[in-house]
């Protein structure tokens, strides 16, 4: 998932024209969202199937076609998706699609990438817009923490609701984390070590905005990015978490900028892929209802 | 000597007769920020400004993509516009042999679907 950060008009304008599209297609509090529905309001013509191919054509697909999770014809307005992909991240990828259809300056940058070689970072940005309005279609904007901080600030929130939205539990945590109005921050690693020192690699970290105000960006704290699990609260709950099939927490204290020391609560999950670290402010998590997770439901997404 | 992007643009917002003010109620584009832009402090403003900027003041948007530095060199004779514009959404980055091979083959795939759908009517 590109995690280029994107600038304040650009959030702005891609939710906005994400929350135009959830009106048009008349969605608004359907779950999972319809994609369908959606298509047809950005004007797509066609949606695709990549995987379904005739047999003649099976025989002369290119080497790298199975490592296309979609596309987008912008004048045919036609989408491409491999439906037989996990149907969570076929629902991104009929989102993110959607979002390329209804950016209008999506078209002539990339058109732009056709006659002159862009800067990667550019086509990394335009994907990054694409993906900030995917969660945005399928999360429905504000909507998923009106209902959401209802319930706990707890990692089991939104893994509770990530089935409803029809989204996978990692864009879901995401997007909990991103936009919650509390001091949260969700990191994410890799969960193979390294031999030498027995670290995993830091993938990303996902910090709201009042975390990122106090506290500055998680992995900073993190030498070299990587994290490690064979000492430190958070390592030994990953360890748990991957033995468990469940979450697993610990108290943490997190500096903010001042240096002032504040009590957090780091919660750990593993979806057999990767390791999911939640950290919320204690005084947070008074609040709210106990979201029930449902452990047989967390079957290790493939 | 080239004009710069600022220039283009505040040029472009006087012959339109608008203000900064109106510019910001119209595109959400504040003032102060447009004014650096306009002032060259800030040399590559966001795609999406400056698709609204065009959008609004009914200049070319190509243009302002290569004064911002987004494109590398001088614009083509057009010819490859013919190609379909695609946004590829791949596991991996692909080479550029692999995105044609891929877009290639997609459009085979939509000729074939067209066909198949003349055929059932």
């Amino acid at each position: 998932m590109s995690d280029q950060p994107l600038g304040p008009h650009s959030k702005e304008r891609i939710a906005g024209i994400s929350e135009a599209l959830l009106r048009r297609a008349e969605v608004i509090d359907v779950l999972p969202t319809p994609m369908a529905a959606v298509h047809e309001a950005a004007g797509i013509q066609e949606r695709l199937d990549i995987s379904k191919l005739p047999a003649d054509l099976e025989a002369k697909k290119p080497p790298k076609w199975k490592r296309i999770l979609g596309a987008l014809a912008f004048r045919e307005r036609v989408v491409f998706v491999d439906r037989s992909d996990h149907p969570s991240r076929v629902v991104f990828t009929e989102a993110h699609e959607a979002i390329h259809a209804a950016c209008p300056w999506h078209e002539p940058v990339l058109r732009l990438d056709n006659e002159e070689t862009l800067d990667g970072s550019i086509r990394e940005t335009v994907e990054a817009e694409a993906n900030f309005g995917a969660a945005n279609l399928i999360f429905q904007g504000n909507r998923f923490f009106r209902r959401s901080l209802m319930d706990q600030v707890a990692i089991a929130t939104p893994l509770a609701r990530s089935d409803e939205y029809g989204a996978s539990a990692h864009a879901t945590l995401h997007y909990y984390a991103q936009g919650h109005p509390d001091a949260v921050a969700l990191m994410v690693t890799g969960r193979y070590r390294s031999g030498v020192d027995g670290t995993v690699p830091i993938w990303k970290t996902v910090e709201s905005a009042p975390f990122e105000l106090r506290f500055g960006k998680l992995d900073s704290r993190f030498p070299g990015s990587r994290l490690s699990l064979r000492g430190g609260p958070i390592g030994e709950i990953c360890v748990e978490a991957a033995k468990s099939a469940g979450t697993t927490s610990a108290k943490v204290a997190i500096h903010d900028r001042a240096g002032v020391s504040h009590k957090f609560v780091a919660e750990a999950y593993f979806n057999q892929h990767c390791y999911f670290v939640l950290v919320t402010e204690r005084r947070a998590r008074t609040l709210g209802r106990r979201a029930r997770l449902e452990i047989a439901d967390r079957l290790p997404q493939t | 000597m080239a004009k710069t992007l600022g220039k283009v643009l505040q040029e472009a917002r006087v012959r339109k007769g608008l203000s900064l003010r109106q510019v910001e109620a119209k595109t959400g584009i504040r003032n102060a920020h447009l004014s650096q832009i306009e002032n060259d402090k800030i040399d590559q403003p966001e795609m999406s400004m400056l698709w609204d900027l065009a959008a609004l003041y009914g200049i070319d948007y190509d243009r302002l993509l290569r004064l911002a530095g987004y494109g590398r060199g001088p614009a083509t004779s057009g010819r490859q516009r013919q190609r379909m514009t695609v946004a590829l959404r791949a596991m991996e980055e692909l080479s550029p042999k692999d995105q044609q091979e891929a877009l290639a083959f997609m459009d085979q795939l939509r000729q074939r679907r067209r066909d198949e759908g003349r055929r059932d009517e």
